[in-house]
């Protein structure tokens, strides 16, 4: 059973790397990122050890609070594009307002 | 007196822009009304008023609106420049202080000041956050100001090529005013009379947008 899940979270990984054009670092990032899951999987002992060494107790608590902060920074990053977006399409809208104005006075 | 384009910012406001249209009468055609993406008649009725019209295609907020009118009436050799509310609470008899004070020399923009001048119809509570509102500009800006936020304003052309609004909504105000500041414009401050009815109340900003307002500032200040 854990070796087809595993197998299966390898895939998407893979696909999810191949399909979106990352730059080096994003792509060690992921995968990265991706290898510690995997072997916490494997290894659930391994988590509550880190979390003894970092004074957290249990190893699901440290994995508790390392979703959060993703979480918070995954939120930060989509509410900064979503202003960077927001800022684009008021550029555009006000300039093709003037553009339509202009043409419309000239004729 | 030179050559004035008003500029007035409006969002669904088919209920008055007529009535407010025909107080500038004496303005036009040198009046364009920048109908942020309303839904409504806002605009043929603007038009049919004689007023410039120039749209944005989708709602953008005041900030957005107020720059994108600045613009045209540059465009269109504007000497002075004078943003006007479309909701009918300004008086423009009030424009031609402004733009006297402007004219004279006296200063590089002209800014309505409803505490200088009379206010009708304000609430108490309306009253005590606009003081706070007052105390935060002057604290942010370094300008000893006697009101904020208020949407009548006279440009000379050089300030209002000075003008930059990057803020979409309704912190534009303070916005204003920082780059008042910061590019150290002389400025004068006019009395004007600010007639809330219960229209300009139901349209306008409510209190609790105030808050919105100060976000938008230090998200400004933060991301700048």
């Amino acid at each position: 059973m854990i070796v087809s899940v595993l197998s299966a979270a390898i895939l998407l990984l893979g696909l999810y790397v191949g399909s979106h054009r990352l730059n080096g670092w994003q792509v060690a990032a992921v995968v990265g990122i991706g290898t510690l899951g995997l072997a916490l999987v494997v290894f659930p002992q391994f988590a509550s050890y880190a979390a003894r060494l970092l004074g957290v107790g249990r190893g699901t608590d440290l994995l508790l609070y390392f979703a959060v902060m993703a979480g918070l920074f995954v939120g930060a990053n989509l509410y900064f594009r979503h202003k960077r977006q927001e800022a684009q399409l008021i550029a555009i809208v006000r300039k093709l307002a003037l553009i339509e104005a202009n043409t419309s006075s000239q004729r | 007196m030179g050559n004035l384009w008003v500029v007035v910012p409006a969002y669904r406001e088919s209920a008055v822009i007529a009535q407010t249209l025909r107080g500038l009468a004496r303005f036009l055609p040198r009046v364009v009304v920048v109908d942020d993406g309303s839904a409504d008649e806002t605009a043929s009725l603007a038009r049919d008023a004689g007023a410039v019209i120039v749209q944005h295609a989708v709602n953008l907020g005041a900030g957005a609106a107020t720059q994108t009118g600045i613009e045209y009436a540059l465009s269109q050799g504007a000497d002075y420049v004078c943003t006007f509310d479309a909701d009918g609470q300004h008086d423009s008899s009030t424009i031609d202080v402004m733009l006297e004070a402007l004219t004279s020399g006296k200063a590089e923009v002209a800014l309505g000041s409803r505490f200088l001048g009379a206010t009708e119809g304000m609430t108490a509570a309306r009253r005590l956050v606009l003081r706070v509102a007052i105390a935060f500009t002057r604290w942010q800006t370094g300008l000893p100001l006697s009101d904020t936020h208020n949407g009548l304003r006279a440009f000379t052309r050089r300030a209002a090529e000075l003008i930059d609004l990057r803020h979409a909504g309704m912190a534009h105000g303070s916005e204003i005013l920082a780059q008042i500041a910061r590019q150290r414009l002389s400025y004068v401050e006019v009395p004007t009379t600010v007639r809330y009815s219960a229209y300009s109340m139901r349209k306008g900003q409510s209190l609790s947008n105030s808050v919105k307002i100060v976000f938008e500032l230090f998200y400004a200040a933060w991301s700048r």
